[in-house]
């Protein structure tokens, strides 16, 4: 409390509240030495189960009583019951998490406990063909809505709410209409845009919405943007917004709508100079312009304006320049790889790749630039490998650093990339002191194929 | 003891005198607290409106307003209006919430959020005003770069601006040329910044008080709620005051109320009665006279014979450093204001507006998605009776403030200053159900005084705030809203007291002829009175003012029962020498000081605080 005078505490007052506390850390660790002897004893009684719940009003973060109720409940207790019975003590459960829930929004394994009672409320009351076969069901899963709310309400930007609220929603028996979702998350967002769990949620939603055809996505995508730059021009500062930009504009395939966003934010730059996400974002789109569109638009001026715009970014979040000096790197780089690979027209991405990993290599890549490289979102996984295989013959006594990296950035795309990689990068390790680059692609596509084989082949 | 006897007598129980009332009451001195009205709160009363209905036939002369039309007598239920003859908002921080709080009087009343805010713009809508970042976000009407000036304008006004750049030199630039020229903001912009969020009242209203107060408005949101604003239960100021003084009675302090004073006399300097207190007052028709150390007033009280016992306490204006209130308009061109009170029967809002260019129906017109804002999420299934959920009606206004920016009517007189309506319904409690209170206002310049007449200026103001009413629901919702007959109008003119500024430079005149004429420090503290303000400020100032009123109160009373001690003492050990007296007077002077630095430490005592809870 503030403003409120500290009353001087006696010296015996101080000591009677250490007392008090001293004697509630005895009894708690106590009751914690009881609960972990009787769960060692698998001891499943209705005694063991009051116990937990004691000890959970407590501290709900103890997730090992948790388990140990689930495992008492299992075993000791439902067997013994009927289904009813079975329902109330579930009830029960549900509303103990209620209330700790109230007091720890963010504990994970109170949402854990929830979802858990939920998944095993026992059919009925009514037999199976009866129309409240699944009536016990129905009940909860209506009241679940209503609680993951009231958390909204409370804390509209509780991650783990929000998580659950996907959970319950892929879970209600009769599902809502996605629809609605939408309504929900506009209002969280004009009650506080800065709020990354409802733009993600949207963003989830808007997906398959799109993928189910439910929805007309240049349309939607439109009222989008639209949004998303009221809350751009808003709160520039605000990350989540740009984020959310970041995943409309996507890949950035479509020119039209990238050259149109890119003059949004410039002009936004005008009235913000100092915008450090308008800066970065600008960055990220004139890449995404040289990545996807390099023989139709002027790259040298826009490798041109993202120096510039780096050299800004350097100056007004200082804390990250060496972020943008690699940024900086990258541009050319990736432009220069791109010249290389964009003449040839044949779709076979072998060739491309080698002739990638040829300009790599003819370049003269460092190691931190390919690594760069390799991190990028701007590249695809072939490419990657392509510059992965320049970069070690390049660099020859580092490889080991390398088969770390292309563990890394291919496991982001897809398992079998990643695995093919590795074994590649392991096969490049060993063959160290090979001579030509033609030897080790070779390795490199024989391992490749005995990966997938055997990936194959599981 | 003598029951007739007291410390403090306050006279008139204004928001003023009563939150020093309280104050005193609570810091343990006796207080009286008389009021000739037979109801709380002085100029600042909440009144039923029968009650309002007899005062502006009888009582409101004394407080100086005149010019009285009325149309309808008083109405049905005429006893669950709550008529506020100072209608006014109160910002979430600032002296007079601390007040409230500090000294539990905010327990006796209950408050409602002031949530809707319009302004009146040039082409003849009203647009909401945008006073935070989501307001911004959702509006329509701003374009992209309007709204990041606008947002950087605000980041700006809610921070530390004394020492910024885009401040230096333009402390004293009228506020709408340099919203217009620093933050390159356009004209309706601007407007709104200046009328409808810092509550300027005139073009010539210049920048830093303008910044200081906004500061305060922007940092008042979300303490209670996302408007930075409260208005009382019951007519607010007048119920707040009638709060204070249940909190001083509480501590022991005396009412009467419905009683004039029929003199107050000095008592003569003299030895012989041991304590005598410096002041009788005998009232009408009260047998037993009242005797005190001080009174504390407003200037109508003080009768003439006793000018020089009078002090003023020093008002905000004043060039005291610790005052941070800055509210006072600095502007001294008007003197009065003209006033309207209209009961109306059917709600208004804001949002719906002639052209039928309104935010909401934009709104919800371009995306399907909002069709199911409406829908139970449970039985979005069965229900889609509703064929066009568009038409959700907009909210109507419960408590919220409409400005009329100067000239924004085309038949508007108000051309100098800005026009405020201030709409309070049931859930303010000062309405029966489905009965709505609009109070407008404006101050009129001097010029104007002698041949204003506030129905003339005021009535195309009140007809613009009465096109705002909902369409009758029986009414098919295309026809275009017809304006509605208010029940019950009154306009009249109220006066305002001197401005500060000047009653401050006759305070100081006052003071040195005083010490001049008579060896006494002054016993009789008049309180400042409320010049012209913006409507959230007057309740902040009165609260201001009532805490410099109980520090000379606190002072002038230490220093009164100190010298009476010493001249007791004297009268019984040394017949006085006058050399012996003067340093007898010097000597306790310097103790009281100190004395009071170590009783009384605060405005108000720490409240009984609940017993330390064992968190068992």
């Amino acid at each position: 409390m503030h403003n409120v005078k500290r009353t001087p505490q006696s010296k015996e007052a101080i000591e009677a509240r250490k007392q008090k506390e001293q004697s509630k850390i005895r009894e708690y660790l106590a009751l914690t030495d009881d609960i972990l002897n009787r769960k060692k004893s698998k001891d499943y009684s209705r005694e063991s189960l009051n116990k937990t719940t004691q000890i959970l009003q407590i501290n709900p973060e103890f997730y090992t009583v948790w388990n140990y109720r689930r495992m008492i409940l299992l075993n000791g207790i439902f067997p013994g019951c009927s289904a009813s019975e079975i329902n109330e003590q579930l009830s029960e459960d549900l509303s103990l998490t209620t209330t700790a829930l109230k007091a720890h929004p963010k504990v994970y394994w109170i949402w854990n406990h929830r979802r858990w009672c939920l998944e095993n409320v026992p059919t009925g009351p009514g037999d199976a063909g009866a129309p409240d076969h699944l009536g016990w069901r129905q009940d909860y899963w209506k009241k679940e809505m209503f609680v993951v709310e009231k958390m909204l309400d409370v804390d509209a930007r509780n991650f783990l709410a929000w998580s659950y609220r996907r959970y319950v929603l892929s879970s209600m028996p009769i599902p809502r209409n996605p629809k609605t979702e939408l309504t929900y998350t506009k209002r969280k967002i004009e009650t506080n845009f800065s709020n990354f769990s409802a733009w993600h949620q949207r963003s989830k939603v808007l997906t398959s919405l799109w993928a189910k055809g439910e929805l007309d996505e240049r349309q939607s995508k439109e009222a989008e943007f639209d949004l998303i730059k009221n809350a751009m021009f808003t709160v520039p500062e605000d990350q989540s917004a740009w984020i959310y930009h970041r995943w409309l504009v996507g890949p950035g395939h479509d020119r039209d709508i990238l050259e149109r966003e890119i003059d949004t934010i410039k002009l936004l730059l005008e009235e913000q100079p100092d915008s450090k996400w308008c800066m970065e974002s600008l960055v990220h789109y004139n890449m995404l312009l040289i990545r996807n569109h390099v023989s139709s638009v002027n790259t040298a001026e826009l490798v041109q304006e993202c120096r510039k715009l780096l050299g800004e970014l350097r100056k007004v979040d200082s804390a990250r320049r060496e972020r943008y000096n690699e940024l900086g790197i990258l541009a050319p780089c990736l432009l220069s790889s791109l010249k290389a690979t964009d003449p040839v027209q044949r779709k076979d991405l072998a060739q491309k790749r080698d002739t990638l990993a040829d300009s790599a290599v003819s370049q003269g890549l460092t190691e931190r630039e390919g690594r760069l490289l390799l991190f990028s979102d701007y590249y695809y996984p072939w490419e990657r490998r392509a510059i992965t295989v320049a970069c070690s013959y390049r660099t020859g006594r580092k490889l080991g650093a390398f088969s770390t990296c292309i563990r890394q950035s291919c496991s982001r795309n897809c398992k079998q990339n990643s695995i093919a990689a590795s074994v590649a990068a392991a096969a490049v390790l060993r063959n160290r002191n090979l001579g030509g680059l033609e030897t080790r692609e070779q390795v490199v596509r024989d391992s490749e194929h005995k990966t997938m084989e055997k990936g194959c082949a599981q | 003891m003598d029951e007739g006897a007291f410390d403090v007598v306050v006279i008139g129980t204004g928001l003023t005198e009563s939150i020093a009332a309280a104050a005193l009451s609570k810091a343990g001195f006796k207080v009286g607290h008389l009021d000739q009205n037979p109801y709380y709160g002085g100029d600042e009363a909440s009144l039923f409106l029968d009650e309002f209905v007899q005062w502006s036939k009888d009582g409101a002369q004394s407080s100086g307003c005149s010019s009285f039309s009325r149309s309808g007598e008083t109405l049905p239920q005429s006893r669950q209006y709550s008529i506020s003859l100072s209608p006014s908002i109160i910002p979430s921080t600032g002296p007079l919430i601390s007040s409230l709080i500090a000294s539990g009087v905010s327990r006796y009343g209950g408050f409602r959020l002031v949530d809707q805010f319009g302004i009146y713009n040039s082409s003849g809508t009203v647009r909401r005003v945008p006073g935070n970042k989501e307001d911004i976000f959702k509006n329509k009407n701003i374009s992209l770069v309007d709204k990041r000036r606008l947002m950087r304008f605000l980041m700006f006004a809610s921070g530390d601006f004394e020492d910024k750049n885009e401040l230096k030199g333009n402390e004293t630039t009228p506020y709408v040329d340099f919203l217009k020229r620093v933050f390159s903001l356009n004209d309706e912009i601007a407007s709104t910044i200046s009328y409808a969020l810092s509550y300027c009242l005139s073009p010539a209203d210049t920048t830093l008080p303008a910044l200081q107060r906004l500061r305060r408005y922007l940092r008042s949101a979300g303490r209670y709620g996302s408007s930075p604003f409260l208005v009382g239960h019951y007519g607010s100021s007048g119920e707040i005051a009638q709060g204070f003084c249940r909190a001083a009675a509480v501590s022991g302090g005396v009412y009467i109320l419905g009683q004039s004073i029929s003199s107050i006399i000095p008592s003569p300097p003299s030895d012989t009665t041991p304590n005598p207190r410096n002041y009788t007052i005998r009232l009408k028709d009260f047998p037993d006279p009242l005797t005190c150390d001080i009174i504390i007033s407003s200037q109508q009280y003080v009768p003439s014979e006793l000018a020089s016992h009078t002090k003023h306490v020093g008002t905000s204006v004043s060039s005291e450093a610790e005052s941070v209130e800055t509210t006072t308009v600095t502007s001294t061109n008007y003197t009065s204001i003209a006033r309207c009170i209209a009961i109306i029967d059917r709600p208004l809002t804001f949002s719906a507006s002639q052209d039928g260019q309104d935010d909401d129906s934009s709104e919800t017109a371009d995306d399907d998605e909002d069709a199911e804002l409406d829908k139970d999420p449970t039985e979005s299934q069965t229900t889609n009776s509703n064929p066009n959920p568009k038409l959700k009606p907009p909210t109507p206004v419960d408590a919220g403030v409409l400005v009329f920016p100067p000239s924004c009517l085309p038949n508007g007189l108000a051309t100098e200053f800005s026009v405020t309506a201030f709409i309070v319904g049931d859930s303010t409690m000062s309405t029966p159900k489905e009965k709505w209170i609009i109070y407008l206002s404006t101050p009129i310049s001097k010029d104007d005084t002698s041949s204003a007449d506030p129905e003339t200026i005021l009535r195309p103001y009140l007809d613009a705030t009465l096109r705002l009413a909902s369409p009758d629901s029986s009414n098919p919702p295309s026809d275009a809203p017809k304006s509605i007959k208010p029940l019950f109008t009154t306009f009249y003119l109220q006066s305002c007291p001197l401005d500060a500024s000047s009653a401050s430079t006759s305070s100081s005149t006052n003071a040195s002829t005083q010490t001049a004429t008579s060896a006494s420090t002054p016993t009789y503290l008049i309180t400042p009175s409320l010049p012209l303000l913006p409507i959230p400020s007057s309740p902040d100032e009165a609260a201001t003012n009532a805490e410099r009123v109980f520090w000379e109160a606190v002072r002038t009373l230490k220093g009164s029962r100190m010298s009476r001690q010493s001249r007791h003492r004297r009268s019984r050990s040394m017949p006085g020498g006058v050399e012996v007296e003067v340093e007898t007077e010097a000597d306790t002077e310097t103790e009281t000081e100190t004395e009071t630095e170590r009783e009384i430490e605060s405005f108000w005592p720490p409240l009984e605080q609940p017993e330390e809870e064992d968190d068992s």
